[in-house]
């Protein structure tokens, strides 16, 4: 793995491929979600989370920026929503809960596993979100729905945080990857 | 699934807090007298309401012609009807809950209701 | 997860970049337009250009998001009242507001899955690394008959490990973008005819109907 080929990277750092990986992993969960029949019509598990969770102790805060960008521009163009609220939604979602997670685990250090950050981004991201729909799309009314919409945040954060705690003890894959990030030139 | 051991004080306490607050937010949604009052018009139309936390106007027909009805800054009042006597007119604003002011020629008789009430009627007899 | 490819007509008519330019020009006037039944024929027409792209529709998805944004609408009261249901009443203005909400929304979706094609270029650095993000989302695809439900980490962190370590031999790739004759390629270029089918008919509604 020391030796690299300068390949066809198209100037882009193996360090960046890494992000990219990352971000592909994103968009491979997010088209698996699609797949499962969700069990509330409005309800998502955000399983495309999953890599940002896992990139967040390990990667600098500028490829977790371009990471959550790849990951949601990439579902934006694969998806075609990128013209839409839907876009929105999933932008300031997603940029509130990285945002929280850095914060927790820059606080919590060594002291919070994958659980606590993950579920302090995903009450970050339906708080969010749930002001924009009340505000864009269902009106004042809709505030009824809070409970609801955070209670199942609050379930979906709890679930991924447990699966990316899982994942990151076991993973061989992210192991090779770190060591990968880190022996790369910035 | 996931050894509770491995968890740590500050995971327990990120979820418990998130999780009082979404049990608040229960509370809140469901015991909070929230929402606006309305400005009620029962007319030979129909029934019209405008929310009395938006300025808004309303034109409405009766036996004898145009009533305007108007919402400004939290009180309602019939501006101009097309009656003999204009004592709508000069009844004046309402904003009060189950405050009232009519146009009887025009058979135009506008009320306020309840605060929160809302889709619905419950929060009215509270108003007395 | 079976990607079928279904033919996208509108990419004969112009290339990802105008394609997407004149989706973005047609949503302010689209939303200029706030009578109910030519919206309800935009939508119907966009939802067919999506079809038109080879993408799908979840009519499903979209009349529950209309209906359920309508039912939040109606909770707040506004204008005549027309039925009362028990203590639900359906005012005039709330289910007004409530369709142009659910309807305008959904027309925005369909506008942009019509006008989005995945090989639109973005520029700057996370343009060019999402080139190497939708290659390795591609190698994914291919190899995820490895992956088990039943074990689903580990057969997942297995192929992902083998696309780290196939890193260096990584080829260089692209999407495929739709190969046309050179006059043919010229026009994409400009996607005018595209410009006409999806910016016009919003704009020409609003100022009719102004």
């Amino acid at each position: 793995m020391k030796k690299r080929m300068p390949g066809p990277t198209r100037g882009l750092s193996s360090r960046r491929d890494t992000v990219a990986l990352l971000g592909a992993l994103c968009l491979f969960l997010s088209a698996l979600e699609y797949l499962v029949p969700k069990p509330l019509p409005f309800f998502r598990l955000g399983l495309s989370n999953l890599p940002i969770l896992l990139g967040l102790p390990f990667l600098s805060p500028g490829d977790l920026i371009l990471l959550l960008i790849l990951k949601v521009l990439g579902q934006g163009l694969i998806n075609g929503t990128l013209v839409s609220h839907v876009f929105l939604f999933s932008l300031a979602g997603s940029s509130a809960s990285l945002g929280v997670m850095a914060f927790v685990r820059y606080v919590g250090k060594d002291r919070v596993s994958m659980v606590g950050v993950s579920l302090a981004g995903a009450m970050a991201s339906s708080l969010v979100q749930l002001f924009l729909a009340i505000v864009l799309v269902f009106g004042q009314s809709a505030v009824v729905i809070a409970p609801l919409a955070l209670g199942s945040g609050w379930i979906s954060g709890l679930i991924i945080g447990i699966f990316a705690e899982r994942f990151a003890r076991s993973s061989q894959f992210l192991a090779a990857l770190k060591s990968h990030y880190r022996d790369s030139p910035p | 699934m996931l050894p509770v051991k491995s968890l740590y004080p500050l995971d327990i306490t990120i979820a418990a807090v998130f999780l009082a607050l979404i049990i608040s937010a229960m509370f809140f949604t469901v015991g909070a007298n929230r929402g606006t009052a309305y400005a009620e018009a029962e007319t030979a139309e129909g029934v019209y309401y405008l929310p009395l936390d938006k300025d808004g106007e309303l034109t409405v027909h009766g036996p004898i012609g145009e009533t305007l009805i108007r919402v400004k800054d939290g009180a309602a009042q019939i501006v101009d009807s097309d009656c003999r006597d204009k004592i709508c007119v000069t009844m004046g604003q309402i904003s009060r809950p189950a405050a009232w002011t009519a146009c009887l020629p025009n058979r135009v008789f506008l009320r306020i209701t309840a605060k929160g009430g809302r889709n619905s009627e419950e929060a009215d007899a509270g108003a007395y | 997860m079976t990607r079928k490819k279904r033919r996208d007509y509108i990419s004969a008519l112009a290339a990802p970049a105008p394609r997407f330019l004149f989706g973005l020009a047609a949503l302010p006037g689209f939303f200029l337009v706030d009578r109910l039944l030519f919206l309800v024929l935009l939508v119907l027409y966009y939802g067919a250009w999506v079809l038109a792209a080879g993408k799908r529709i979840q009519w499903g998805y979209f009349i529950f998001f209309t209906v359920s944004v309508t039912f939040f609408h109606l909770l707040t009261p506004l204008g005549r009242v027309i039925v009362e249901i028990g203590m639900f009443k359906i005012t005039e203005g709330a289910l007004r507001s409530g369709l142009l909400r659910g309807l305008g929304l959904t027309g925005m979706v369909f506008i942009s899955l019509a006008s989005i094609h995945p090989a639109l270029k973005i520029p700057g650095l996370p343009g060019d690394l999402l080139g190497r993000c939708f290659y390795y989302f591609d190698r994914i695809l291919e190899e995820k008959h490895k992956i088990t439900w039943k074990n689903f980490f580990a057969s997942l962190d297995t192929l992902l490990l083998s696309q780290v370590n196939a890193y260096n031999k990584a080829l260089k790739t692209d999407i495929a973008v739709p190969k046309t004759g050179s006059l043919r390629a010229a026009f994409c270029q400009f996607g005018l005819i595209w410009g006409i089918i999806c910016t016009l008919p919003p704009w020409l509604v609003w100022i009719l109907t102004r």
